[in-house]
């Protein structure tokens, strides 16, 4: 025998397959992916495409508080969150109405507020760079710094303060900048852009990315230190196959997606559990956007394998569903018939909800226990974006 | 019908069967080879309006599902190791009787479900859809002694996890 019975023998094997029509599922993935990069034919540019609606990611907000124990159930509600100084002089306002508070039912509380939430478009297809901006529920919406198309389609990231901003560009550089673009910094080459790209750490010291590694996909898992003067990098000892690193607040967990769904990590990459509820043929995830504090919750858009569609590598910020980390049981939300859209824990184990108002959005404040605070009209200018990070 | 919608139609209901093969040998499993392909015409449907003067729409939706495959956004789809064990090798054999064929095919695919996705795309580049190695170089954005090594490395891989496979076929592949 020779290689041509290994032909002959992939060729029967291939026969297995059954011929479906795809085109109805084609043109539904099409219409999703929404987020092409400028057509290239070189091989390199085809991975950019692959990727392209690959990831991003979820900006943890700070935890200056001693950390709890990962499987604390829940935590204290730390007094409010600060007024924190605009990191931008050089931004100008751009809702001079104020959005002010509408739709409210609740009672704000002393002790549970929105934090500061930051927005980018949804959609950067027809764009080269876009603006990053900030909002605060009751306060005016904030121009921050421009950043490429690929920053948003995958990789930057709010450092827990809201003052420093991170992101891999198109060249594989891992680029720091403040929130206003100032002091913009190159810290190092050859960062994968679409797996983790830049993940920033609750403390504000370290930034998690992989390594870009041969012929295109993404390498060992870093943390970088920004305090080093060398910005030295500590190499997980390990390589898990993750992506979307989102970390909680007080700086223990890493929520990353695997497989079909999600395994939280030490943040010296030790595996420390799967969150449960995920196969191959039944419930499923690509994009994890949002962990609690202390790991136990984790906010997702969670797919159905079944369902057809699935399988579009394009990252999605949009949440679907709050699971309980231990158990991978769905946390109620008191959403008021409404859609859910996006989801952002806050670091008191509040969350920032933004559900489909009309042909807008509106962001409810839900404590830790599920009962709803207060409720904002987001203003019109932001109805063609999204949320990408809420720091306190 | 938009004229180059129905181009397109045509394009994915004549070329998805011959694909979805690939595709199969690429997954192992029906449901991620139509996943794969689905993914990679949806990118050839956004490049529509310039691949259909150029005529080259299979190569380009060919080449983005290898990419996609062989990337770690679709390897995270595939188990490293798919449901099944390799099936008891039959013995003494020596006519290829239909129940031989069925139980090497089976063998095959055990086999191929063991290899990484990058292994598993040389192999299906190289033994199934019959390319040179630079070509294979060319739709996996590798150089051609990363082929040869990956061929190289691949087989080693069927021969140690399916040695009844080993019988059968030529493992240091050939050189084109």
């Amino acid at each position: 025998m020779n290689d041509q019975r290994l032909r002959l023998d992939l060729a029967a094997l291939a026969d297995e397959v059954t011929a479906v029509d795809l085109r109805d599922r084609t043109l539904r993935t099409s219409r999703r992916l929404g987020i092409q990069r400028a057509v290239a034919t070189s091989a390199a540019a085809l991975v950019l495409i692959a990727a392209a609606t690959g990831t991003a990611f979820a900006i943890r907000p700070d935890q200056t508080a001693p950390p709890l124990p990962a499987d604390t159930p829940s935590v204290t509600a730390t007094p409010t969150p600060n007024q924190s100084p605009t990191p931008t002089p050089s931004t100008s306002a751009d809702d001079p109405s104020g959005a002010p508070p509408s739709g409210g039912s609740g009672t704000n509380t002393p002790s549970v507020q929105f934090g500061k939430l930051f927005y980018g478009p949804a959609d950067v297809t027809r764009v080269k760079t876009a603006i990053l901006r900030s909002w605060r529920p009751g306060g005016s919406t904030v121009q921050l710094l421009a950043l490429p198309d690929i920053a948003f389609k995958g990789n930057m990231s709010v450092s827990s303060d809201g003052h420093r901003v991170a992101w891999v560009d198109s060249n594989n550089n891992l680029v720091v900048a403040d929130a206003d673009g100032s002091g913009k910094q190159q810290i190092r080459s050859n960062v994968d852009p679409y797996c983790v790209g830049a993940a920033w750490s609750p403390d504000r010291r370290q930034l998690l990315f992989r390594e870009l590694a041969e012929p295109g996909g993404p390498g060992r898992f870093g943390m970088l230190d920004l305090r080093s003067a060398e910005m030295t990098v500590r190499w997980w000892a390990s390589e898990p196959a993750a992506c979307n690193a989102v970390w909680s607040a007080d700086g223990r967990t890493i929520a990353l997606t695997t497989d079909y769904g999600v395994t939280l990590y030490g943040a010296d990459g030790t595996k420390k559990r799967v969150v449960p509820g995920f196969s191959r043929d039944g419930w499923s995830t690509d994009d994890v956007v949002s962990l609690a504090p202390n790991g136990s919750r984790v906010a997702l858009l969670r797919r159905n394998m079944g369902g057809g569609d699935a399988g579009d590598v394009a990252r999605d910020l949009r949440v679907n569903v709050v699971l309980d980390t231990r158990t991978g049981k769905q946390v109620t939300l008191p959403l008021g018939g409404r859609t859910l859209r996006q989801v952002y824990f806050q670091t008191d184990g509040s969350m920032v909800v933004r559900v489909q108002a009309g042909s807008g959005y509106a962001v409810l404040l839900v404590d830790e226990d599920g009962k709803k605070i207060s409720e904002t009209a987001e203003p019109a200018s932001l109805k063609d974006m999204q949320i990408l990070a809420v720091v306190d | 019908m938009d004229p180059l919608l129905s181009e397109f139609d045509s394009f994915v209901r004549t070329r998805t069967p011959a694909l979805l093969r690939s595709a199969y040998l690429l997954t192992g499993d029906q449901h991620l080879a139509e996943d794969l392909v689905q993914s990679a015409l949806a990118r050839t449907h956004r490049s529509w309006n310039r691949l259909h003067h150029s005529g080259n729409a299979e190569a380009y939706t060919r080449k983005t599902m290898y990419h996609l495959q062989v990337s770690w956004w679709r390897r995270r789809r595939v188990p490293e190791s798919m449901p099944g064990d390799l099936p008891e090798p039959r013995g003494g054999d020596s006519a290829p009787d239909h129940a031989h064929q069925t139980s090497l095919r089976l063998t095959l695919r055990a086999a191929l479900a063991k290899l990484s996705p990058k292994q598993r795309a040389v192999l299906v580049l190289r033994f199934f859809e019959d390319r040179t190695e630079a070509e294979a170089a060319d739709l996996l954005g590798v150089t051609v002694g990363t082929v040869k090594s990956q061929t190289a490395k691949s087989l080693a891989r069927l021969r140690a996890v399916a040695p009844e496979l080993a019988e059968l076929y030529v493992l240091e592949g050939s050189t084109r």
